[in-house]
C-alpha cells in the first residue's frame, strides 16, 4: 500500500514544472495531511488529480507558464528521476553536520595547519566528536521541523555547506603522516627513564625532527604505500597531528631508542631512496598500538618518485 | 446527494465559489492543519469537498495574508503545518459573509418568483 510520503512525492513530481520554492510552498506539510486522510480510510485518488486540484485551488493553472532557473531545472529533473529523493533527507542532515564540524575545526585551527579536510582539533581528540554530536542534533532538529522562517538563510547555508563539503572531499590534502614508534626496554633491562613526548604539531618538519632528535629520537621518512624510505622532504612540511599526544610518557634509553617514521602518501611525490635518513640501532618491534600516526602536509615537493 | 450531471446543480462548482469563505470560517474559532480543516468542513456537511482543493485554498489564503502559518514538529511522524486567522482574514470573512447572504437572497427571490409564476 502506498504511503503518505510516496504519494506526496508523486504529487511533487506532478508539479515539477514549477520552481522548487513554489513546490515547497504548495506541499509543505502534505505528508502529515495525507497520512491523516489515509488513517481515516479516505480515497485520495490519483496524484495527478490531486496535484491539479491543489494547483487550481491555489490559483495556479497546471498550464501556468513558469520559467524555472537552472537550479530548479536540476532539482526538478532529480525529483523526476528519484521520486523518493526526500527519503535521502536524513543522509543530507548527517552530511551537512559533518561538513559544518569540519568547517568549525578548520576555522578554529586554520592558523595551525596548512590543509583543510581533516577534523582538526589538535590534541582535543574528542572535541571534534562532541561538536559533531551537537551539530548533528541541531541539523536533525532543523531538518525535521522544516522552519518556514529563515528559509532564504537556510538555502544559502545549504549552498555554502555543499560547496565546503565538495572542497573537503576533493581538495582535501594528500596526506602524509608521521609515525612515532617507541620501544620498550630491551630484554634484560627492566627500567628506563621516562620522558614526556613533546608537542610538535603545527611545527615545520625540520623543527619537529630537531626537537625529537634532541630528546633521543631518530627519524626516517617512509612511504607506506610504496614501502620505500625517502630521503628528502621539504623542511617546511607542517606536522598536523601527533600521536602519542604531547605529555605522554615514553621510555628513553641510554642510546637513541625512538624510531620516528615520516610516512608519506604516494599522492605526494617525493625523492626516494632505499636508505634511511638516519641510522638507528637495532630496534625491537614496538608493542601493539605503540606505533601511531601523525599527519603532515608538504608545502612543496621536488622530484617525483618512480 | 446532488450529482454533478446535466440535470442537477454542479455541487463542486458551487463549493468552489464559496470555499474561501468556508475555509476561513472553519478557522475562525481555532487554528488547524490542512486535514483538520477538511474534517471540520465535512462534519459540517461539505462531505464531498476535495482535500487538495482545501490545501490549495489554504496556501492561497496564506499568500494573500488572510491566514498565518506555523509548523509543528512531531516525534511520531512528519511535521504539520497549522493555519490561523489574521486580522485581514477576519475582515474578509465579514465582507464575504455579507456578500453571500445578499447573493442567496437574490437567488431565493428569483427562485420564489419563478415558483409563484
Amino acid at each position: 500500500m502506498e504511503t503518505a510520503i510516496e504519494f506526496a512525492n508523486k504529487v511533487r513530481a506532478e508539479l515539477s514544472h514549477l520552481t522548487s520554492e513554489q513546490i515547497a510552498d504548495l506541499t509543505d506539510g502534505l505528508e502529515a495531511d495525507i497520512a491523516s486522510s489515509l488513517d481515516d480510510g479516505a480515497d485520495i485518488g490519483s496524484a495527478e488529480k490531486y496535484a491539479t486540484d491543489l494547483l487550481a485551488a491555489a490559483g495556479m493553472s497546471k498550464d501556468v507558464e513558469v520559467v524555472p532557473n537552472a537550479v530548479d531545472v536540476f532539482i526538478n529533473k532529480a525529483r523526476r528521476w528519484f521520486v523518493s529523493i526526500s527519503d535521502l533527507e536524513p543522509a543530507w542532515w548527517i552530511f551537512r553536520a559533518w561538513v559544518a564540524t569540519q568547517l568549525i575545526g578548520w576555522l578554529l585551527f586554520r592558523d595551525q595547519t596548512s590543509s583543510p579536510g581533516y577534523l582538526e582539533w589538535r590534541n582535543m581528540q574528542w572535541g571534534g566528536v562532541v561538536v559533531l554530536g551537537v551539530v548533528l542534533y541541531v541539523s536533525v532538529r532543523i531538518g525535521r521541523a522544516k522552519p518556514t522562517k529563515w528559509k532564504t538563510a537556510l538555502s544559502i547555508s545549504h549552498v555554502v555547506l555543499a560547496v565546503a563539503g565538495l572542497a573537503f572531499m576533493f581538495v582535501s590534502p594528500r596526506g602524509e603522516s608521521l609515525s612515532i614508534g617507541y620501544l620498550n626496554p630491551p630484554p634484560g633491562q627492566s627500567s628506563c627513564q621516562f620522558v614526556s613526548v613533546p608537542d610538535v604539531v603545527g611545527l615545520p618538519i625540520a623543527e619537529a625532527k630537531s626537537i625529537l632528535t634532541s630528546m633521543g629520537m631518530a627519524g626516517s621518512i617512509f612511504d607506506q604505500d610504496a614501502m620505500t624510505t625517502l630521503t628528502q622532504v621539504p623542511d617546511d612540511v607542517i606536522v598536523l597531528q601527533q600521536d602519542p599526544l604531547a605529555g605522554n610518557q615514553v621510555c628513553r634509553m641510554s642510546e637513541i631508542q625512538y624510531m620516528i617514521d615520516l610516512v608519506v602518501d604516494l599522492a605526494a611525490p617525493m625523492v626516494t631512496t632505499s636508505l634511511p635518513l638516519q641510522t638507528t640501532p637495532t630496534v625491537l618491534p614496538p608493542e601493539p598500538g605503540a606505533t601511531t600516526t601523525t599527519s603532515v602536509k608538504p608545502k612543496a615537493t621536488t622530484t617525483t618518485s618512480p | 446527494m446532488v450529482n454533478s450531471n446535466d440535470e442537477s446543480l454542479d455541487r463542486s462548482q458551487l463549493v468552489k465559489g464559496v470555499l474561501d469563505l468556508a475555509v476561513l470560517s472553519a478557522l475562525s474559532q481555532e487554528d488547524g492543519y490542512g486535514y483538520d480543516v477538511v474534517r471540520r468542513l465535512r462534519s459540517a456537511g461539505l462531505v464531498d469537498v476535495a482535500e487538495a482543493s482545501v490545501y490549495g485554498t489554504l496556501r492561497r489564503l496564506f499568500a494573500t495574508g488572510m491566514l498565518s502559518s506555523y509548523v509543528v514538529a512531531s516525534d511520531e511522524g512528519p511535521h504539520r503545518k497549522y493555519y490561523g486567522m489574521t486580522p485581514v482574514g477576519r475582515d474578509s470573512i465579514a465582507a464575504q459573509r455579507d456578500q453571500w447572504v445578499a447573493f442567496c437572497e437574490v437567488i431565493n427571490t428569483i427562485i420564489k418568483t419563478k415558483e409563484d409564476n
